[in-house]
Protein backbone atom coordinates (compact mmCIF):
# COMPACT_ATOMS: atom_id res chain seq x y z
CA UNK A 1 0.00 0.00 0.00
CA UNK A 2 3.25 2.53 0.91
CA UNK A 3 4.81 1.52 -2.37
CA UNK A 4 2.51 2.17 -4.61
CA UNK A 5 2.57 5.90 -4.65
CA UNK A 6 6.02 5.79 -4.26
CA UNK A 7 6.04 3.94 -8.20
CA UNK A 8 3.55 6.52 -9.21
CA UNK A 9 5.64 9.36 -8.41
CA UNK A 10 8.74 7.45 -10.30
CA UNK A 11 6.23 6.74 -13.40
CA UNK A 12 4.72 10.24 -13.67
CA UNK A 13 6.66 12.37 -15.16
CA UNK A 14 8.13 9.35 -17.55
CA UNK A 15 4.76 8.52 -18.76
CA UNK A 16 4.26 12.40 -19.33
CA UNK A 17 7.17 13.06 -21.18
CA UNK A 18 6.43 10.05 -22.93
CA UNK A 19 3.20 10.92 -24.14
CA UNK A 20 3.95 14.20 -25.59
CA UNK A 21 6.50 13.13 -27.42
CA UNK A 22 4.19 10.57 -28.99
CA UNK A 23 2.00 13.37 -29.18
CA UNK A 24 3.97 15.37 -31.00
CA UNK A 25 5.08 12.61 -33.47
CA UNK A 26 1.44 11.89 -34.11
CA UNK A 27 0.37 15.19 -34.66
CA UNK A 28 3.75 15.69 -37.15
CA UNK A 29 2.65 12.88 -38.90
CA UNK A 30 -0.73 13.74 -39.75
CA UNK A 31 -1.50 14.82 -43.40
CA UNK A 32 -2.83 17.76 -44.97
CA UNK A 33 -5.09 15.71 -46.29
CA UNK A 34 -6.23 13.79 -43.45
CA UNK A 35 -7.06 16.86 -41.52
CA UNK A 36 -8.83 18.14 -44.29
CA UNK A 37 -11.01 15.28 -44.28
CA UNK A 38 -11.65 15.59 -40.94
CA UNK A 39 -12.08 19.04 -40.63
CA UNK A 40 -12.60 19.82 -44.14
CA UNK A 41 -16.38 19.89 -46.30
CA UNK A 42 -17.70 16.92 -45.57
CA UNK A 43 -19.17 14.72 -48.69
CA UNK A 44 -22.70 13.85 -48.35
CA UNK A 45 -21.94 10.45 -47.95
CA UNK A 46 -25.02 8.13 -48.64
CA UNK A 47 -25.42 6.08 -45.25
CA UNK A 48 -23.86 3.29 -45.63
CA UNK A 49 -26.43 -0.38 -45.37
CA UNK A 50 -25.78 -3.96 -46.47
CA UNK A 51 -29.73 -5.97 -47.31
CA UNK A 52 -30.67 -8.97 -48.71
CA UNK A 53 -30.30 -8.72 -52.63
CA UNK A 54 -33.19 -10.01 -55.42
CA UNK A 55 -30.81 -13.70 -55.52
CA UNK A 56 -30.73 -14.06 -51.88
CA UNK A 57 -27.15 -12.68 -51.80
CA UNK A 58 -25.78 -9.83 -49.39
CA UNK A 59 -25.81 -5.78 -51.01
CA UNK A 60 -24.37 -3.77 -49.03
CA UNK A 61 -24.14 0.36 -50.67
CA UNK A 62 -20.28 1.32 -49.46
CA UNK A 63 -19.33 -2.12 -52.30
CA UNK A 64 -20.89 -0.25 -55.14
CA UNK A 65 -18.26 2.71 -54.78
CA UNK A 66 -17.37 3.41 -58.61
CA UNK A 67 -20.76 3.05 -60.01
CA UNK A 68 -24.03 5.41 -59.82
CA UNK A 69 -26.84 4.11 -58.33
CA UNK A 70 -30.13 5.28 -57.82
CA UNK A 71 -32.14 4.05 -54.68
CA UNK A 72 -35.82 4.12 -54.58
CA UNK A 73 -38.30 2.61 -51.73
CA UNK A 74 -41.49 0.85 -52.75
CA UNK A 75 -42.74 -2.28 -52.66
CA UNK A 76 -44.46 -5.02 -54.82
CA UNK A 77 -48.07 -4.53 -54.15
CA UNK A 78 -48.21 -1.29 -55.07
CA UNK A 79 -50.00 -1.07 -58.33
CA UNK A 80 -49.48 2.71 -59.21
CA UNK A 81 -46.80 4.72 -58.11
CA UNK A 82 -44.25 2.28 -57.83
CA UNK A 83 -44.33 0.79 -60.85
CA UNK A 84 -44.79 4.18 -62.34
CA UNK A 85 -41.97 4.90 -61.44
CA UNK A 86 -40.03 2.24 -62.09
CA UNK A 87 -41.70 1.49 -65.83
CA UNK A 88 -40.28 5.61 -66.48
CA UNK A 89 -36.63 4.58 -64.42
CA UNK A 90 -36.36 1.42 -67.07
CA UNK A 91 -36.96 3.86 -70.11
CA UNK A 92 -34.64 6.14 -68.71
CA UNK A 93 -31.65 3.83 -67.91
CA UNK A 94 -32.00 2.51 -71.26
CA UNK A 95 -31.38 5.84 -72.73
CA UNK A 96 -27.54 6.87 -74.73
CA UNK A 97 -27.38 9.45 -72.11
CA UNK A 98 -27.71 7.94 -68.92
CA UNK A 99 -24.47 6.44 -67.25
CA UNK A 100 -24.30 2.66 -69.27
CA UNK A 101 -23.25 1.48 -65.60
CA UNK A 102 -26.21 2.78 -63.33
CA UNK A 103 -27.06 0.51 -60.27
CA UNK A 104 -30.87 0.94 -60.00
CA UNK A 105 -31.79 -0.03 -56.12
CA UNK A 106 -35.77 -0.86 -55.40
CA UNK A 107 -35.74 -1.24 -51.26
CA UNK A 108 -38.50 -2.82 -49.92
CA UNK A 109 -40.73 -0.85 -47.46
CA UNK A 110 -42.91 -4.29 -47.10
CA UNK A 111 -40.39 -7.07 -46.00
CA UNK A 112 -43.38 -9.15 -44.67
CA UNK A 113 -44.62 -9.77 -48.02
CA UNK A 114 -41.66 -8.78 -50.65
CA UNK A 115 -39.09 -11.77 -50.31
CA UNK A 116 -36.21 -11.73 -52.32
CA UNK A 117 -38.06 -13.93 -54.97
CA UNK A 118 -41.09 -11.71 -55.11
CA UNK A 119 -39.03 -8.98 -55.86
CA UNK A 120 -37.34 -10.62 -58.97
CA UNK A 121 -40.70 -11.33 -59.97
CA UNK A 122 -41.31 -8.25 -59.90
CA UNK A 123 -38.79 -6.01 -60.92
CA UNK A 124 -38.21 -8.31 -63.76
CA UNK A 125 -41.08 -7.04 -65.21
CA UNK A 126 -39.39 -3.59 -65.52
CA UNK A 127 -35.32 -4.27 -66.49
CA UNK A 128 -34.19 -7.42 -65.07
CA UNK A 129 -30.87 -5.49 -64.17
CA UNK A 130 -32.84 -3.52 -60.92
CA UNK A 131 -31.55 -4.48 -57.70
CA UNK A 132 -34.66 -5.13 -55.33
CA UNK A 133 -33.42 -5.65 -51.65
CA UNK A 134 -35.36 -6.53 -48.74
CA UNK A 135 -34.66 -7.73 -45.02
CA UNK A 136 -35.95 -8.18 -41.52
CA UNK A 137 -37.29 -5.10 -40.33
CA UNK A 138 -34.29 -5.05 -37.90
CA UNK A 139 -32.16 -3.99 -40.73
CA UNK A 140 -34.33 -2.22 -42.54
CA UNK A 141 -35.39 0.02 -40.01
CA UNK A 142 -32.30 1.82 -39.75
CA UNK A 143 -31.75 2.35 -43.19
CA UNK A 144 -35.69 3.88 -43.42
CA UNK A 145 -34.15 6.26 -40.65
CA UNK A 146 -31.04 6.97 -41.99
CA UNK A 147 -32.89 8.19 -45.70
CA UNK A 148 -35.62 10.19 -43.71
CA UNK A 149 -37.92 7.36 -45.48
CA UNK A 150 -41.28 7.39 -43.74
CA UNK A 151 -43.73 4.50 -43.89
CA UNK A 152 -46.92 3.31 -42.25
CA UNK A 153 -48.87 0.51 -43.03
CA UNK A 154 -53.17 1.66 -44.43
CA UNK A 155 -55.45 -1.08 -43.95
CA UNK A 156 -57.60 -0.97 -47.32
CA UNK A 157 -60.96 -2.09 -47.61
CA UNK A 158 -60.05 -6.16 -49.15
CA UNK A 159 -61.17 -9.03 -47.40
CA UNK A 160 -58.51 -10.81 -45.88
CA UNK A 161 -56.98 -7.66 -44.44
CA UNK A 162 -54.98 -6.60 -47.32
CA UNK A 163 -52.75 -3.47 -46.61
CA UNK A 164 -51.05 -0.90 -48.63
CA UNK A 165 -48.04 0.91 -47.27
CA UNK A 166 -47.73 5.05 -47.79
CA UNK A 167 -43.95 5.58 -48.11
CA UNK A 168 -41.45 8.55 -48.53
CA UNK A 169 -41.22 8.35 -52.51
CA UNK A 170 -38.23 10.25 -53.38
CA UNK A 171 -35.44 9.16 -55.67
CA UNK A 172 -31.81 9.19 -54.19
CA UNK A 173 -28.49 9.55 -56.84
CA UNK A 174 -25.55 8.44 -55.22
CA UNK A 175 -22.42 8.89 -57.27
CA UNK A 176 -19.72 7.16 -58.17
CA UNK A 177 -17.63 8.60 -55.14
CA UNK A 178 -20.35 7.06 -52.70
CA UNK A 179 -22.24 10.78 -52.22
CA UNK A 180 -25.51 11.46 -52.35
CA UNK A 181 -25.66 13.94 -55.21
CA UNK A 182 -29.34 15.01 -55.79
CA UNK A 183 -32.80 13.61 -55.52
CA UNK A 184 -36.03 13.08 -58.02
CA UNK A 185 -39.21 12.45 -57.31
CA UNK A 186 -41.48 9.08 -58.72
CA UNK A 187 -43.23 12.16 -60.01
CA UNK A 188 -40.91 13.11 -62.43
CA UNK A 189 -40.84 12.50 -66.32
CA UNK A 190 -37.99 10.25 -67.58
CA UNK A 191 -36.55 13.11 -69.80
CA UNK A 192 -35.52 14.50 -65.75
CA UNK A 193 -34.86 11.06 -64.94
CA UNK A 194 -32.44 11.06 -67.63
CA UNK A 195 -31.12 14.32 -67.16
CA UNK A 196 -30.43 13.48 -63.59
CA UNK A 197 -29.03 9.90 -63.90
CA UNK A 198 -26.21 12.00 -66.18
CA UNK A 199 -26.10 15.05 -63.14
CA UNK A 200 -25.90 13.22 -60.05
CA UNK A 201 -23.04 10.12 -61.76
CA UNK B 1 -63.17 -18.59 -71.09
CA UNK B 2 -61.88 -17.62 -73.69
CA UNK B 3 -65.23 -17.28 -75.40
CA UNK B 4 -66.77 -14.97 -73.32
CA UNK B 5 -63.57 -12.91 -73.41
CA UNK B 6 -63.88 -12.96 -77.39
CA UNK B 7 -67.79 -12.20 -77.15
CA UNK B 8 -67.19 -9.40 -74.82
CA UNK B 9 -64.48 -8.16 -77.07
CA UNK B 10 -66.76 -8.41 -79.94
CA UNK B 11 -70.02 -6.72 -78.10
CA UNK B 12 -68.12 -3.73 -76.37
CA UNK B 13 -64.24 -2.93 -77.48
CA UNK B 14 -65.36 -0.39 -80.52
CA UNK B 15 -62.56 2.07 -80.97
CA UNK B 16 -61.68 1.85 -77.30
CA UNK B 17 -64.55 3.07 -76.33
CA UNK B 18 -67.31 1.44 -74.46
CA UNK B 19 -70.88 2.56 -74.18
CA UNK B 20 -73.69 1.21 -74.22
CA UNK B 21 -76.51 2.14 -75.84
CA UNK B 22 -78.98 4.64 -74.07
CA UNK B 23 -76.30 4.92 -71.46
CA UNK B 24 -74.59 8.46 -70.59
CA UNK B 25 -71.24 7.43 -69.46
CA UNK B 26 -68.58 5.97 -71.47
CA UNK B 27 -64.69 4.54 -70.84
CA UNK B 28 -61.99 5.18 -73.12
CA UNK B 29 -58.29 5.18 -73.04
CA UNK B 30 -58.32 2.23 -70.58
CA UNK B 31 -54.82 0.65 -70.37
CA UNK B 32 -52.34 -1.45 -67.80
CA UNK B 33 -49.13 -2.22 -67.56
CA UNK B 34 -47.11 -5.57 -67.55
CA UNK B 35 -47.34 -7.07 -64.02
CA UNK B 36 -46.81 -9.45 -61.54
CA UNK B 37 -49.74 -10.04 -58.56
CA UNK B 38 -51.01 -7.10 -58.57
CA UNK B 39 -52.25 -4.24 -61.84
CA UNK B 40 -53.39 -1.50 -62.34
CA UNK B 41 -56.54 0.30 -64.64
CA UNK B 42 -56.18 3.72 -65.65
CA UNK B 43 -59.09 5.03 -67.68
CA UNK B 44 -61.07 8.11 -68.60
CA UNK B 45 -64.71 7.90 -67.37
CA UNK B 46 -66.97 10.18 -69.21
CA UNK B 47 -70.16 11.09 -68.48
CA UNK B 48 -72.56 12.86 -71.13
CA UNK B 49 -75.88 13.18 -69.32
CA UNK B 50 -77.13 15.83 -66.58
CA UNK B 51 -76.97 14.19 -63.32
CA UNK B 52 -73.70 13.14 -61.49
CA UNK B 53 -72.86 9.47 -61.75
CA UNK B 54 -70.04 7.29 -59.97
CA UNK B 55 -67.87 4.07 -59.90
CA UNK B 56 -69.22 2.35 -57.00
CA UNK B 57 -67.34 -1.41 -58.27
CA UNK B 58 -65.49 -3.66 -61.03
CA UNK B 59 -64.93 -7.36 -61.25
CA UNK B 60 -62.58 -9.35 -64.01
CA UNK B 61 -62.69 -12.57 -64.56
CA UNK B 62 -59.12 -12.37 -63.69
CA UNK B 63 -58.87 -11.07 -60.47
CA UNK B 64 -59.61 -12.31 -57.29
CA UNK B 65 -60.50 -8.77 -56.20
CA UNK B 66 -60.40 -5.33 -58.34
CA UNK B 67 -60.65 -2.05 -55.65
CA UNK B 68 -61.18 1.25 -56.26
CA UNK B 69 -58.86 3.15 -55.15
CA UNK B 70 -56.87 6.71 -55.14
CA UNK B 71 -53.23 7.48 -54.40
CA UNK B 72 -52.44 10.62 -52.88
CA UNK B 73 -48.73 12.68 -52.04
CA UNK B 74 -48.47 14.11 -48.57
CA UNK B 75 -45.74 16.82 -47.90
CA UNK B 76 -44.00 16.12 -45.01
CA UNK B 77 -43.77 19.21 -42.65
CA UNK B 78 -40.65 20.71 -42.26
CA UNK B 79 -39.00 19.06 -44.94
CA UNK B 80 -37.94 20.41 -48.38
CA UNK B 81 -38.07 18.44 -52.00
CA UNK B 82 -35.01 19.08 -53.36
CA UNK B 83 -34.04 18.19 -57.00
CA UNK B 84 -31.42 20.35 -57.13
CA UNK B 85 -27.53 18.73 -56.46
CA UNK B 86 -26.42 18.84 -53.15
CA UNK B 87 -23.59 20.46 -52.15
CA UNK B 88 -21.54 20.07 -48.91
CA UNK B 89 -23.06 19.16 -45.87
CA UNK B 90 -23.85 16.06 -44.05
CA UNK B 91 -26.67 13.68 -43.75
CA UNK B 92 -27.93 15.23 -40.51
CA UNK B 93 -28.02 18.87 -42.61
CA UNK B 94 -29.19 18.17 -45.48
CA UNK B 95 -32.94 19.23 -46.93
CA UNK B 96 -34.58 15.89 -46.97
CA UNK B 97 -37.14 14.69 -50.01
CA UNK B 98 -40.38 14.65 -48.02
CA UNK B 99 -42.93 13.44 -50.14
CA UNK B 100 -44.85 10.26 -49.36
CA UNK B 101 -47.07 8.86 -51.11
CA UNK B 102 -50.15 6.72 -50.10
CA UNK B 103 -52.99 4.72 -51.44
CA UNK B 104 -56.08 4.51 -49.98
CA UNK B 105 -59.62 2.42 -50.91
CA UNK B 106 -62.31 4.56 -51.99
CA UNK B 107 -66.01 3.70 -51.88
CA UNK B 108 -66.74 5.41 -54.95
CA UNK B 109 -65.14 7.21 -57.90
CA UNK B 110 -67.34 10.64 -58.74
CA UNK B 111 -68.25 11.38 -62.35
CA UNK B 112 -69.74 14.70 -62.93
CA UNK B 113 -71.93 15.36 -65.54
CA UNK B 114 -70.80 16.61 -68.59
CA UNK B 115 -67.53 16.21 -67.45
CA UNK B 116 -65.18 13.47 -66.76
CA UNK B 117 -62.48 11.63 -64.46
CA UNK B 118 -59.07 10.38 -65.06
CA UNK B 119 -57.88 7.51 -63.76
CA UNK B 120 -54.22 7.83 -63.78
CA UNK B 121 -51.17 7.37 -61.94
CA UNK B 122 -50.96 9.15 -58.23
CA UNK B 123 -54.38 9.66 -58.29
CA UNK B 124 -58.02 7.67 -58.97
CA UNK B 125 -57.15 4.12 -60.46
CA UNK B 126 -58.47 0.43 -60.24
CA UNK B 127 -55.99 -1.98 -58.06
CA UNK B 128 -56.57 -5.47 -59.61
CA UNK B 129 -55.47 -8.77 -57.42
CA UNK B 130 -54.45 -11.23 -60.69
CA UNK B 131 -54.51 -15.07 -61.07
CA UNK B 132 -52.13 -14.58 -63.52
CA UNK B 133 -49.57 -12.33 -64.48
CA UNK B 134 -50.01 -10.09 -67.50
CA UNK B 135 -47.61 -9.53 -70.40
CA UNK B 136 -48.31 -6.50 -73.03
CA UNK B 137 -50.98 -7.77 -75.20
CA UNK B 138 -52.71 -9.17 -73.14
CA UNK B 139 -55.85 -8.14 -71.96
CA UNK B 140 -57.90 -7.78 -68.56
CA UNK B 141 -61.68 -8.25 -69.41
CA UNK B 142 -63.46 -5.95 -66.89
CA UNK B 143 -66.95 -5.19 -65.69
CA UNK B 144 -67.48 -1.45 -64.41
CA UNK B 145 -70.53 -0.87 -61.80
CA UNK B 146 -71.84 2.86 -61.91
CA UNK B 147 -74.57 3.81 -59.79
CA UNK B 148 -76.73 4.80 -62.10
CA UNK B 149 -75.64 3.66 -65.51
CA UNK B 150 -75.41 0.26 -64.07
CA UNK B 151 -72.71 -2.74 -65.53
CA UNK B 152 -70.10 -1.39 -68.41
CA UNK B 153 -68.00 -3.93 -70.06
CA UNK B 154 -64.49 -2.62 -71.15
CA UNK B 155 -61.37 -4.76 -72.32
CA UNK B 156 -58.21 -2.82 -70.96
CA UNK B 157 -55.41 -3.52 -73.15
CA UNK B 158 -51.95 -4.49 -71.38
CA UNK B 159 -49.25 -1.54 -72.99
CA UNK B 160 -45.73 -2.75 -73.28
CA UNK B 161 -44.03 -0.29 -71.21
CA UNK B 162 -42.18 2.55 -72.77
Amino acid sequence: MSATPDVTARRGPRVATISLVLLLAAVAAIPVAALWQAFGPKPNLAPDFTLTDQTGRPFTLSAQRGVPVVLFFGYTHCPDTCPTTLAKLAQAVRSSAAPRDVRVAFVTVDPARDSPNALARYLHVFDPRFTGLTGTFNMLDPVYAAYHVWREDVPVNHAGGDYSVAHGAALYFIGRSGAIRGYGSWADDTPLMIHDLKEFQ
Amino acid sequence: MKRSIALAIALFATAGVARPANSPISVSDAWSRPATGTAVVYATLRNAGSAPDRLIGATSPIATHVGLHQSYETKMSGMSMSGGSMGGGSMGNMAMPGNMVGMRSVSSIPVPPGGSTMLKPGSYHLMVDLRHDLKAGDTIPLRLHFAKAGWLAVIVPVKPLP
